[in-house]
């Protein structure tokens, strides 16, 4: 039985009886102990107050002390007092107003005596009768004796004495009495009541002087129950207090605060309780009222909650309606239910145990007219079923026309509540066009494992795009099995090690569902690698990216054979630029020695010398002249080969370099009984811009081989100038010959590299056979050419022709290459600087300006000491390029930054180089030089640019 | 009080012990004492240990002659800082003494002028072989019982008036230490400038153990002064000369008094300061200038008895040479009266006719008006070597 209700207590009543007492007794407790705490800490306050006054008043007395003592330090460490010591005859004068001037504290109440190093006083003021006996003694021990400073304090004084030190031991003492110590002190603002006392009890010092004079005696019952603190320092007590209702008064006024908060706090609480209740109840009440009034009606409709209504309650009247919705809702009509198995796709029929059927849906229906699916039909597939097998696969043929349909049939049974069989439930699927599919997938899927091109594919929706097929060729491209690959993310390319760099890119094309196509260096399985060209197709159904599809081809042959390739090429450019390397040493190395043994012969041709000697020294010269032809020849070819010869485009008079030419050639010709004959028609342009030397050089060569080549007769030269059919200048040039003749057959291959017309020819003239080649790649290098005509021994025409500029007559400002060369005659003694590392050079250079005066230095650095060092002022400086320690370029730059002195900075300074490479003669004067002679150098070369820069 | 006096009498005792018991043997009298009361430890400690030094030789040499009179003498010293309160406090002690013959006065002028009163008061003979000050002979006592064989200022201030002139230097700043001493120079410099002719342009006073002396040099340089002339002891003598040598103006000769050269001056100021400085010191002694018989005694005695080193080095030598010469000079006084009575060997002393000594050759070194030893001829000027040690002005 329980409880009716009007007997219950109600939840308001109940409420207010279990919260109401405990509420009291805990509000008591925290009062309590909060007045507790708030005195205690107040104590704990005051007491570190007091505390902290005695060490301000201990301090202040050490600061006193100290303060003063080092102020009489300064005094006693005085010149002028400690002077007074040894001059005693006029001390007088200045001591007295000197010891008057000093003041130590406050008041004038104090003694100060200056003391002799016995003791016995020198000056003293305020001293004798005031000063205590009993304090001498200590002082003048520490202080005479030890020159030690002293400090005393008691009751009846304070004392400080300091040492007057003269080399590093007392001669005196300043001393200091204080009979009061309260003038010493200088209080700090606070009330507590402070005191200092002596051993006996005296009151030396005290914050409340008209209270407590100093001097009277301390009584310590007069503060009973004050809170004190006291500490001792030198003998003296040093006290701070306060009275104890001082130390509470600060929180005496917190006590009402805290009662009256707590009274509110037990009157907020009832009240609040008692509210509580009251919701609780009501809505309680209006809970009940809805839940009944909605179980009335009996509608499906929630109950109506009050605005305010408690989130809990709130959720259970939402459970209360959830309910009854659900009741209501059972009733729902079977009509739905038919229409729902009627929408099926599927065959539904049920039958019980007797064949009868219980329920058949709509495409039953339809089935079975179209398919004529009869009951007997419908009870053989139960009995196979039943039989034991999953399903059942059967074939319906309609009509003729129509295609036959298949019907995956399953078995369910039919049970009530009780687990027992009612009956059975076919479920018959057409399965037709599955089927279908499921043939095409296995025909494509077939190609796929039979091809020869590895195939991945992978799903686009997945995230890290995984692997979900690959066919075996790609196990044997890369080696790793199916299921290596399956599931792994980015094509399985981290797997095969493919590059980072690509790996990104390729992951690039994933994410933005683009194709990709890169062939990349990836490993197999076994780490072997091989260059794999991936396409990589995104598939896309219904415009959504669901896959990708991947191809990799081993290419790594292809790939091979392109890196062979640009590696042989590498090696054809290397190769190159190794070979100008040489030669470019090989200039230098070549004409070096060359140089030496040119200049030595011609030491020896100034020498007394037999005919016979000279005759060998005639020989040597030849020989020598000859090998620096072939030497010339060679580097020359060799330079076009590296395209290192660059054609110069500057003014030159040609009428005149073609008679200089003539003079040259003509002697030549008469020593072998030739003519020779120079034919020109120059139009007006006598000077022209173009490469002289080049053009020189071409002629030369064409005009020595004309020579070599005829045994008598003429050779002629025709030089004409012919407007070109783009309006510029041409020079042709013709040296015909009456000599050998050249073979038709021939005609060509003599302008071939070491070629002459035959062995034979090479044998009888001697020769390099580059000069031709290279008369040839002049011309073409300077926008022309060169052939030949000739028959077999009538003689030969070589023709050439090249591009030139010209100057208008009027506009001559720029002197000609020809000009430039000094004119020759007496000129003074020059001072010669001569830099060059090589002794044989030194030797020569000397020799050829012995008119001059001179002086070697082996290198830059030994030429900077010379330049400083010597007296004499050098007119210019002969520089070899390539020295140890120094170079040439490198001591120049240093000559034009000033050091070798303000007068070297604009000295001519001229390179001697065997380097005869194209950019020497740039590098000379970015360096810095004024002039360039390129070794092998003659006697004459040497004097005539010594000549130029004496002028 | 009673510690001074105690250590003062450990001093004799301890000095008169050793003494004493190596020639107790040769004779049954007690011994004769001589005392030295000099600072031997304070500003001029050199100048006290030279002394000593210098007399403690020549008592070798006399008891090794069988003493004075037969008698042993025996040497007590005492060390009084330099500060008068103490010398006065000794000399109170000494006066006391059983035997003694005279007392040696030590560096400082103001001490001895502070002890005169007491030694005429009891009719001690008194012996300056260092403090120069002019007063300390002209101290208007009757009998004078002071004699000095040593500088007196009045001269010093003569012959360096004369070197600056001779130097060309017209215009002479004076540093003085603010004492008697340098009150002595003071009078004096005046006087002889005035009557050579050199300008006095600036006088700065130096305060013992004063520290900074900017003010006072600067001066000096505005007063357009061609060289200073300094009277003051070495440390206050590095004061100056580290003040010159901050202002730039390291070459302004300096001629010093001996002052200079009563304690470690060099070292104190350091070589190298030293050798940027033109400072020329006056002396009476040093063994590169007095090559006689004595002074070649003298040094072999001093090795004897402190080892061997280079004479030049020897510091505050003019303190040895004087003290030998004096002790002699007392010597043959006693020897002379025959007795060891004070007024008998203060006449002796006048008296004396002719002795040959480390310093010069006395010919009637005092007599009853002048008891200074030494005359203008005596002096000469000196200068520091590279090794900071003093040799003589040549070519000056």
């Amino acid at each position: 039985m329980t409880t009716p209700v009007s007997k219950r207590p109600t939840l308001y009543q109940q409420l207010q009886h279990h919260i109401v007492p405990r509420l009291l007794v805990s509000l008591f407790i925290v009062g309590t102990l909060l007045c507790a705490t708030i005195f205690y800490f107040a104590q704990i306050q005051i007491t570190s107050e007091q505390q902290k006054f005695t060490e301000y008043l201990k301090a202040d007395l050490q600061y006193s002390l100290e303060n003063t003592q080092q102020l009489m330090q300064g005094i006693a460490s005085n010149d002028l007092l400690i002077n007074s010591f040894i001059d005693i005859e006029q001390r007088e004068n200045y001591l007295p107003v000197f010891f008057q001037s000093l003041k130590f504290t406050r008041t004038e109440q104090f003694s100060l005596g200056l003391f002799q190093f016995d003791g016995s006083p020198i000056i003293s003021r305020n001293w004798e009768g005031v000063v205590p006996a009993a304090f001498s003694d200590a002082w003048q021990y520490t202080t005479l004796q030890r020159s030690e400073p002293y400090r005393q304090v008691n009751e009846e004084g304070v004392l400080i004495s300091v040492p007057v030190i003269i080399s590093s031991q007392a001669e005196g003492a300043l001393v200091l009495f204080l009979p009061f110590m309260q003038a010493f002190i200088n209080a700090r603002g606070n009330d507590a009541y402070q005191f200092i006392l002596s051993d006996k009890n005296t009151i030396l010092y005290t914050s409340h002087p008209a209270r407590f004079p100093p001097g009277s005696l301390y009584a310590r019952n007069e503060f009973m129950g004050w809170i004190a603190e006291e500490q001792s320092w030198l003998g003296l007590s040093f006290i701070s207090q306060a009275p104890v209702f001082n130390a509470f008064s600060n929180v005496l006024w917190l006590v009402p605060a805290i009662l009256m908060t707590l009274g509110s706090a037990i009157l907020v609480s009832i009240y609040t309780s008692n509210q509580a209740a009251r919701l609780s109840a009501t809505t309680l009440q209006s809970l009940h009222d809805s839940i009944r009034q909605s179980a009335r009606k009996k509608t499906a409709i929630s109950s109506q909650a009050p605005d305010n209504e408690p989130q809990e309650l709130f959720a259970i009247r939402g459970a209360f309606d959830g309910l009854i919705q659900n009741l209501m809702s059972m009733s729902l009509s079977n009509q739905q239910f038919s229409n729902v198995i009627d929408s099926l796709e599927e065959v539904l029929v049920v039958v019980d145990d007797d064949n009868n059927k219980l329920l058949i849906n709509r495409t039953f229906t339809e089935y079975a007219k179209e398919f004529e699916i009869t009951d007997s039909e419908l009870l053989a597939i139960k009995r196979k079923l039943e039989s034991g097998i999953d399903h059942l696969e059967r074939h319906y043929l309609a009509a003729p026309i129509a295609i036959p349909v298949t019907i995956r049939w399953t078995m369910l049974p039919l049970t009530d509540d009780t687990r027992k069989q009612l009956g059975t439930i076919l479920v018959g699927n057409d399965t037709t066009h599955k089927k279908s599919l499921e043939n095409r997938i296995n025909v494509i899927s077939h190609a796929m494992k039979s091809a020869t091109v590895a195939l991945l594919i992978a799903d686009a929706q997945a995230e890290g795009f995984p692997a979900i097929y690959v066919n075996p060729h790609f196990s044997t491209v890369t080696g790793y099995a199916e299921d290596q690959v399956l599931g792994q993310p980015t094509l399985f390319l981290n797997g095969m090690k493919a590059p980072q760099k690509k790996l990104i890119e390729v992951n690039a094309a994933l994410h933005s569902g683009s194709s990709f196509n890169d062939t990349l260096l990836c490993y197999r399985q076994n780490d072997v690698p091989f260059y794999n060209q991936l396409i990589l197709t995104p598939v896309y159904t219904d415009e959504v990216l669901t896959h990708f599809v991947v191809f990799f081809q081993d290419v790594t042959e292809q790939e091979q054979t392109q890196q062979f390739l640009e590696d042989a090429k590498q090696r054809a450019e290397e190769s190159a630029r190794l070979k100008s390397g040489f030669l470019a040493s090989m200039s230098h190395e070549v004409r070096t020695p060359l140089h030496g043994v040119s200049g030595a012969l011609q030491l020896v041709n100034k020498t007394n010398m037999t005919k016979e000697q000279l005759r060998y020294i005639s020989l040597a010269k030849d020989s020598l002249r000859n090998l620096q032809h072939i030497v010339d020849d060679i580097l020359d070819f060799s330079k076009i080969e590296a395209g290192q010869l660059g054609m110069e485009a500057i003014q030159y008079d040609l009428p005149l370099l073609l008679h200089t030419i003539y003079e040259q050639n003509s002697i030549a010709c008469q020593n072998k009984g030739l003519t020779l004959l120079l034919e020109t028609n120059l139009q007006p342009h006598t000077r022209v811009i173009g490469d002289p030397v080049r053009l020189r050089q071409i002629l030369s060569n064409l005009l020595s081989n004309a020579v070599k080549f005829t045994e008598q007769g003429t050779i002629t030269i025709k030089i004409d100038m012919q407007r070109s059919r783009n309006g510029a200048w041409l020079l042709k040039g013709v040296i015909e010959d009456t000599g050998i003749g050249i073979a038709t057959n021939n005609l060509d291959s003599i302008f071939e590299v070491f070629r002459q017309e035959d062995i034979s020819t090479t044998r009888r003239f001697g020769g390099t056979g580059l000069g031709l080649s290279i008369s040839r790649q002049l011309c073409r290098l300077l926008g022309g050419d060169l052939f030949a005509t000739s028959k077999k021994g009538q003689g030969s025409q070589f023709i050439f022709t090249l591009a030139l500029g010209y100057v208008d007559a009027t506009s001559r400002t720029d002197p000609s290459i020809e000009d430039t060369s000094p004119a020759l005659g007496p000129h003074g003694k020059a001072k010669v600087l001569i830099v060059e590392d090589n002794e044989i050079n030194q030797l020569i250079a000397r020799e050829h300006l012995s008119q001059h005066k001179t002086m070697t230095t082996r290198h830059g650095k030994e030429a900077l000491e010379a330049l400083n060092r010597m007296k004499l002022t050098f007119d210019m400086i002969l520089m070899d390029c390539h020295m140890p320690e120094m170079d040439g370029f490198e001591t120049t730059k240093r000559i034009r930054n000033g050091e070798a002195g303000e007068k070297y900075k604009n000295v001519p300074i001229i390179a001697l180089t065997a380097n005869a490479m194209k950019g020497d003669k740039e590098q000379c004067y970015s360096a810095g030089m004024d002039d360039y002679i390129s070794k092998p150098f003659t006697a004459q070369d040497l004097q005539d640019v010594v000549a130029k820069y004496m002028a | 009080m009673s510690s001074f006096s105690t250590r003062f009498s450990k001093v004799l005792t301890l000095l008169s012990l050793s003494l004493y018991s190596a020639l107790a043997a040769a004779d049954t009298q007690p011994p004769v004492v001589v005392a030295l009361d000099a600072d031997l430890s304070a500003v001029a400690a050199e100048g006290g240990e030279a002394l000593r030094k210098g007399i403690e030789i020549a008592l070798a040499e006399i008891n090794e002659q069988g003493g004075l009179l037969g008698r042993n003498v025996i040497l007590a010293a005492s060390d009084h800082r330099g500060n008068p309160a103490r010398g006065v406090k000794h000399i109170k002690q000494l006066v006391e003494t059983d035997n003694l013959l005279a007392i040696f006065s030590g560096v400082h002028t103001p001490v001895v002028l502070a002890q005169l009163p007491l030694v005429h008061q009891h009719n001690k003979l008194f012996i300056s072989p260092w403090a120069a000050g002019t007063s300390i002979t002209n101290n208007g006592h009757n009998p004078n019982n002071v004699f000095r064989v040593s500088f007196r200022d009045e001269q010093v201030c003569q012959v360096l008036i004369a070197t600056a002139k001779k130097r060309g230097i017209n215009q002479v700043a004076l540093i003085l230490e603010r004492t008697a001493w340098g009150r002595s120079n003071y009078q004096s410099l005046i006087a002889y400038a005035q009557q050579q002719g050199v300008d006095i342009v600036s006088i700065q006073w130096i305060n013992w153990r004063q520290e900074q002396f900017d003010t006072e040099i600067k001066a000096i340089i505005e007063s357009q002064a061609q060289g200073i002339i300094l009277v003051a002891n070495p440390p206050e003598s590095v004061i100056v000369s580290r003040t010159l040598l901050a202002s730039q103006n390291a070459n302004l000769p300096i001629l010093s008094h001996n002052g200079l050269a009563g304690g470690n001056f060099a070292q104190e100021l350091g070589i190298d300061q030293l050798q940027q400085l033109n400072i020329s010191v006056i002396q009476t002694f040093n063994f590169l200038k007095q090559d006689n018989p004595t002074a070649r005694r003298l040094a072999a005695g001093y090795y004897k008895l402190y080892g061997k080193t280079e004479k030049t080095a020897i510091p505050a030598v003019v303190g040895l040479a004087h003290g030998y010469d004096s002790m002699h000079l007392l010597g043959a006084a006693v020897e002379q009266a025959h007795s060891f009575d004070t007024d008998k060997v203060r006449q002796a002393l006048e008296q004396l006719s002719y002795m040959e000594g480390a310093v010069k050759n006395y010919t009637q070194p005092f007599s009853e008006r002048d008891h200074e030893a030494f005359t203008l001829d005596d002096y000469f000027m000196t200068t520091f070597n590279s090794a900071g040690y003093l040799v003589p002005v040549t070519n000056k």
